[in-house]
């Protein structure tokens, strides 16, 4: 790619016998220059998008809005989250029998989600019925919510929300689950 | 007749015109990158599948201890917040050296009480003070005070809260709590980190 010598220096060596010094082209191969600014462009382009962190977005309800809104019981699934990453869950509003669970793949809180999400379909003939309620203990860690709403990523739930924990469910937990109804 | 000679061409390119536009473009992203700051709590991310970017943020952090600190990224910002602040709170009286100082600062987690103090102090001896974060309990709430300020400086400007995998949910409920009750912002982001380990993975190429 080097530039051709167009002076013709070789043929004026023969005539005179005169050791003349050489016309060097004063042009030089930019290309490895060019080569090199590229990627160093390339680098810095990637690196600043790079850099920007990931987030997830959470839409917290009004506190100021206080009127009760009616729906159905069997849309619900309430999630739990307890120390050492453990999940409770039931279902429905009335806190009677608590199961216990974990964050995974396979038989794990997404396994009871997509069950309710297809017990909702068969009856409601929609999945985007369910309504996910998400609430913790105060043993809880960021990362066990972070998971949770995930979850609620990962199985498409469109309908969830954070909730306070009821002293009930706390009650409820203290007894491996099973809550003392009162009748 | 003699042949019509057709002239030789060299086959080379001046590059000069492109060096100069890539040398041009390399400037400008070098000049407008900017360095990542310096952690002043080394916080561990939790992972989620949320590929979404944020730009344009103010970002209260939660360390693993629960203490809540607070930071803007444009210098500017943090001089009109800090204006904004000290209209606010007339007791408080800052020298220029520690407006200064404060402009300097990525991340702050310390009370106003301790402000003018902690502001004066020399870089090294700021290195070894320990920021025990803003307060966010009910009865003095600092840390809603400043989202509030940093809202008038850019009402466009989004809120993210990044917090420790292993900080308790408590602290960042009280963070929440702050946010929407006290500065009436129902819309924030949790800062997370891409699902690292192969069992994570696993459940990204599920979900798609």
């Amino acid at each position: 790619m080097a530039e051709i010598n167009s002076s013709d220096s070789g043929s004026k060596k023969k005539h005179g016998g005169k050791t003349r010094s050489k016309k060097m082209s004063t042009k030089v191969d930019l290309t490895p220059m060019v080569d090199l600014a590229f990627l160093l462009i390339t680098f810095f382009m990637l690196t600043t998008t790079l850099n920007k962190p990931n987030a997830m977005e959470l839409n917290m309800p009004k506190k100021d809005k206080t009127e009760n809104i009616k729906i159905n019981e069997e849309l619900l699934l309430n999630i739990i989250l307890d120390k050492e990453n453990a999940v409770w869950w039931y279902e429905g509003t009335t806190v009677s029998d608590l199961k216990k669970t974990v964050f995974a793949n396979e038989k794990g809180i997404r396994d009871i989600i997509y069950w309710k999400q297809n017990k909702l379909e068969k009856s409601y003939g929609s999945k985007d019925t369910m309504i996910c309620i998400i609430k913790t203990t105060d043993d809880a860690k960021f990362e066990n919510m972070v998971d949770a709403l995930d979850e609620m990523d990962i199985t498409h739930i469109k309908r969830y929300a954070l909730q306070d924990i009821q002293p009930m469910e706390i009650e409820a937990i203290k007894n491996g689950g099973t809550a003392q109804v009162d009748r | 007749m003699p042949k019509v000679k057709v002239p030789r061409k060299s086959t080379s390119i001046d590059m000069t015109a492109m060096c100069d536009v890539s040398f041009l473009l390399l400037t400008f992203f070098m000049l407008t990158s900017k360095f990542r700051p310096p952690e002043v709590v080394p916080i561990d991310l939790p992972n989620a599948r949320t590929q979404t970017k944020l730009d344009h943020v103010m970002t209260i952090t939660v360390d693993k201890s629960g203490a809540a600190y607070f930071s803007l990224t444009e210098t500017s910002d943090r001089a009109e917040l800090l204006e904004n602040m000290l209209r606010k709170h007339k007791e408080i009286q800052l020298t220029n050296n520690q407006k200064n100082a404060f402009k300097g600062l990525d991340m702050f987690g310390f009370s106003l009480a301790e402000m003018p103090g902690v502001l004066a102090l020399n870089p090294q001896q700021f290195k070894a003070y320990k920021q025990n974060g803003i307060p966010t309990d009910s009865s003095k709430c600092e840390l809603a005070e400043w989202v509030l300020q940093a809202r008038y400086v850019d009402p466009a400007m989004k809120i993210a809260i990044k917090g420790d995998r292993l900080s308790n949910i408590k602290a960042i409920k009280d963070v929440m709590t702050a946010l929407t009750e006290r500065v009436g912002v129902n819309k924030f982001n949790l800062i997370t980190t891409l699902a690292g380990n192969a069992d994570k993975q696993a459940i990204k190429q599920e979900g798609e």
